[in-house]
């Protein structure tokens, strides 16, 4: 198993090294930001001076080679949006970020996980159906419009919450709900099929022919089985819920990663762009490699493998 | 197999922890910075229930706090960087200049006491004196000539140098400096108003990363804190020369959505939000404590006319043709909801050098028709339209309405959506459209920034090429003395002669407060919102 792991982690990094390369090219062809490092009222003679000056103009290898370099020590270069190096204005964000993945994460698994084991159990009575109609409605809300109007109704009618920013603990709730509400429906619907399918197996006939309580075949039995099948998009919701949602953190005013990706691409603020989607595509391959290895944990068959 | 098992873990966690300390140099002071910024978070959270406990005590202790609403950061709060007018509007309220503009764009004394025009190239500033910095040292001629001498360093690279850089100071004494100009340039004054005096003394000692976080000026607010993303704060400075401005406090935060802007205002979260959209007017307005203001800023949406190509619009007839068959009042009014102003010269009203005597294109189809008949396109013809139509409110539907007008002269207009870098690109190929739109504007636009960027040959925003334009321009920017007047009439009566660019409307800054906290404020024309001049309900 060890060998599984190390194969992995090798792989991981080949994962981020190939990101690298494709995310410098993709912004190379979009262009240079020497224009945006210069007032709107310069003229072409100066861009091209400035383009020559700081090596736009170098072959493309070279250019990439500087730049792997650079943040293999650590240096990912100036945003000229902020005069500042790169690394500061994304770390600035980094706990905003967080902060709400974590948050969001606990509503998902709080919302999700019992309403999708609930589902399973009561299958076809009226509590699924209501469950199963919620869960669709929170996969076909738009989060813009979902926040927005939470925003009305607990902001401004019935001011029990602050409309936006991350000025304190209650301004969490809004913006965590709307982006939990997206991914529990989803963690909703796949736990539930999984585990009708589960507990249609023989396996579970045999524990409940066993005389065990209906509580310890749902949750040892059938949910301890089923779980695997909804790590991954636990997984896959943590990666994404960590890469800053550009959304919800827009429309809160939350000061998080997602909305400073946009505000960089709008203005090519390449140094920012490169570092935030390299440092997403690293928190993807991580928490990959973490999804595999808790698979080791919680199914003895993958250990054996 | 278990023991294995953790043993890899512990592998695995060494060697990432490895990796991340692989990027030394850097590594220390960025974990610093993140552990800085959750602490700031932590006590910003606190601070948080503090202010709300503040905002409900303010009757008793009288402490006024106003807060408003951005719709993005500020990038830098050094001035030499402060490009983008967000910025610019920030360290207004934390730096004074020799000489700045009102909200109604004219020109007023800052801290200079005076000025003359020595000769085309020189101006004598006489400084207040006692100005202090908000560290308590006083403002002088050396650290005027500092600041301009660092934006002219040519090693440094500045975002404000290439628009400020012909400028430079020689003091004369403490009090007394000369501003020179390395050509006459008749837009000094107005671009004095972005040279934010910045103090030698701590520039120096700190460093400019230093500065930019933690900035101090001499204008009406002391900075207090900055939260990226998220707010700033600024502290009145009792010791401003122009006295202690009546609102204690002054709150920037940064709300990006439009909704959740109008949300806050609502809630009283802020008092005071700009960039509010046409649509939301009507809600707004139905509000009992809400006021909405607005007004004509610095901004001109227009077409530029590629006349690089073969297309129609080469011919000057064609051009006059499309300048009279567009309906600009019924644009304003169909599609802007009257928000704007409609211009049919690049020239505002505003601007010095104005001139109301210079005739203008009206609508008239049928004129436009005999233009085009008599320019050999009795039928029209087909032409494409381009433009970055999300960077401007209600743009696209303005670029829908003129192609429907265009069509009622018998030109059919293709619309074609592209981002502005791609236009950039194509400006400086001369392969834009025959007609592109796009809006200029600012804190220092005039008659000779405009016309220059959007006309003069081998500018930005150009696709026409003339010299004898050139000559006016170079006329009109290098006359300080004397005669101003011609040289702006001359060059307002060419454009009108030349049709080289079809100038649509004036755009509004549209801003709205709440009336239980501000009893006056005045949308400012130059595109910047600010606290700085509200005067609060007592």
């Amino acid at each position: 198993m060890t060998k599984y792991l190390v194969k992995r982690l090798f792989q991981s990094l080949i994962a981020v090294l190939g990101i690298t390369i494709v995310v410098f090219l993709v912004l190379n062809i979009a262009g240079d930001p020497v224009t945006l490092m210069l007032p709107e009222t310069a003229s072409f003679e100066e861009i091209e001076a400035l383009r020559e000056k700081l090596g736009y103009n170098d072959p493309i290898l070279i250019q990439y080679w500087r730049f792997l370099s650079n943040a293999l020590h650590g240096d990912f270069g100036m945003s000229y949006n902020y005069n500042r190096p790169a690394w500061d204005v994304v770390a600035e964000r980094i706990p905003a970020t967080v902060t709400l993945a974590l948050a969001s994460m606990g509503v998902v698994l709080a919302i999700g996980i019992p309403a999708g084991i609930i589902s399973a159990v009561k299958r076809n009575s009226v509590l699924d159906a209501v469950i199963r109609s919620l869960a669709l409605l929170g996969q076909c809300v738009p989060a813009f419009w979902m926040g927005i109007m939470m925003m009305l109704l607990f902001a401004v009618k019935l001011k029990v919450l602050p409309t936006s920013g991350f000025a304190s603990w209650s301004a969490l709730v809004m913006p965590a709900c709307t982006l939990g509400v997206f991914s529990a429906a989803t963690i909703t619907r796949m736990l539930r099929s999984s585990m009708i399918e589960i507990m249609s197996k023989e396996y579970i006939d045999v524990a409940k022919a066993k005389g065990l309580y209906g509580y310890v075949v749902v949750m040892k039995h059938a949910f301890k089985n089923a779980l695997s099948s909804v790590l991954t998009i636990i997984g896959l919701q943590v990666s994404s819920l960590l890469g800053g949602s550009v959304i919800t953190e827009t429309v809160f005013a939350w000061p998080g990663i997602g909305r400073l990706l946009v505000q960089s691409i709008n203005n090519s603020d390449f140094m920012v762009v490169e570092l935030i989607v390299m440092l997403m595509a690293v928190v993807f391959v991580a928490v990959n490699f973490i999804v595999d290895v808790l698979y080791c944990v919680i199914n003895p068959r993958v250990r054996l493998q | 197999m278990r023991k294995r098992f953790t043993a890899t873990i512990l592998a695995v966690t060494l060697a990432a922890a490895g990796l991340v300390g692989c990027g030394t140099p850097q590594s220390s002071e960025s974990t610093t910075a993140a552990a800085t910024t959750a602490a700031a978070a932590a006590e910003a959270a606190e601070g948080g229930s503090e202010s709300e406990a503040a905002a409900e005590t303010e009757a008793s202790d009288g402490e006024i706090t106003i807060t408003y609403a951005q719709t993005s950061d500020v990038t830098s709060l050094d001035p030499r960087n402060a490009t983008s007018t967000i910025s610019a509007a920030m360290i207004s309220q934390v730096f004074s200049t020799l000489i700045r503009t009102d909200a109604d764009y004219n020109l007023v004394l800052d801290a200079a006491e005076s000025y003359e025009v020595i000769d085309d190239t020189t101006y004598k500033f006489t400084l207040r004196k006692g100005i202090k910095f908000h560290d308590g040292e006083e403002l002088t001629s050396e650290d005027v000539k500092y600041t301009l001498d660092t934006i002219r360093d040519e090693n440094a690279t500045y975002s404000l140098k290439s628009d400020f850089s012909f400028m430079y100071c020689e003091p004369i004494d403490d009090y007394n400096l000369y501003i020179k100009t390395d050509e006459p340039n008749s837009s000094t004054l107005l671009r004095l108003n972005y040279i934010k005096i910045i103090p030698k003394h701590y520039v120096e000692e700190v460093g400019d990363e230093e500065f930019n976080l933690h900035p101090i000026g001499s204008g009406p607010y002391k900075f207090v804190s900055w939260d990226t993303d998220e707010a700033i704060t600024l502290e009145a400075f009792d010791d401003y020369f122009g006295g202690r401005p009546p609102v204690d406090r002054l709150v920037c935060k940064v709300i990006p959505e439009a909704s959740a802007r109008i949300a806050a205002l609502e809630a009283g979260e802020v008092d005071l939000i700009g960039a509010v959209t046409t649509g939301q007017m009507e809600r707004l307005q139905s509000l009992d404590n809400i006021e909405v203001v607005s007004r004509p800023s610095t901004r001109t949406a227009y077409f530029t006319m590629n006349t690089f190509g073969d297309s129609p619009v080469t011919d000057v007839r064609v051009r006059k043709a499309i300048n009279m068959a567009i309906d600009r009042e019924t644009i304003v009014q169909g599609v802007l909801d009257g928000y704007a102003q409609a211009v049919s010269s690049l020239a505002l009203p505003i601007f010095e050098g104005f001139d109301d005597s210079i005739p203008t294109y009206e609508y008239d189809p049928e004129g436009a028709k005999a233009l085009l008949a008599e320019a050999g396109y009795p039928d029209g013809f087909d032409i494409e339209m381009e433009g970055s139509f999300s960077g401007l409110s209600n743009a696209s539907d303005v670029a829908q309405a003129v192609a429907a007008q265009l069509a009622e002269v018998g030109i059919n207009v293709t619309i074609v959506e592209k981002d502005s870098d791609t236009l950039r690109d194509e400006y400086q190929a001369h392969t834009t459209s025959p007609l592109t739109f796009f809006s200029f504007g600012g804190p220092y636009n005039d008659i000779n920034l405009i016309t220059k960027c959007v006309l003069g040959t081998g500018e930005r925003y150009s696709a026409w090429s003339d010299q004898e334009f050139e000559d006016l321009l170079h006329t009109m920017q290098s006359t300080v003395s004397g005669d101003k007047q011609a040289g702006y009439t001359a060059m307002q009566q060419y454009i009108y002669d030349n049709a080289p660019v079809v100038p649509l409307y004036q755009t509004y800054s549209i801003c709205a407060y709440n009336k239980d906290k501000i009893a006056e404020w005045n949308v400012r024309t130059d595109e910047m919102l600010m606290g700085f001049d509200v005067v609060p309900v007592k």
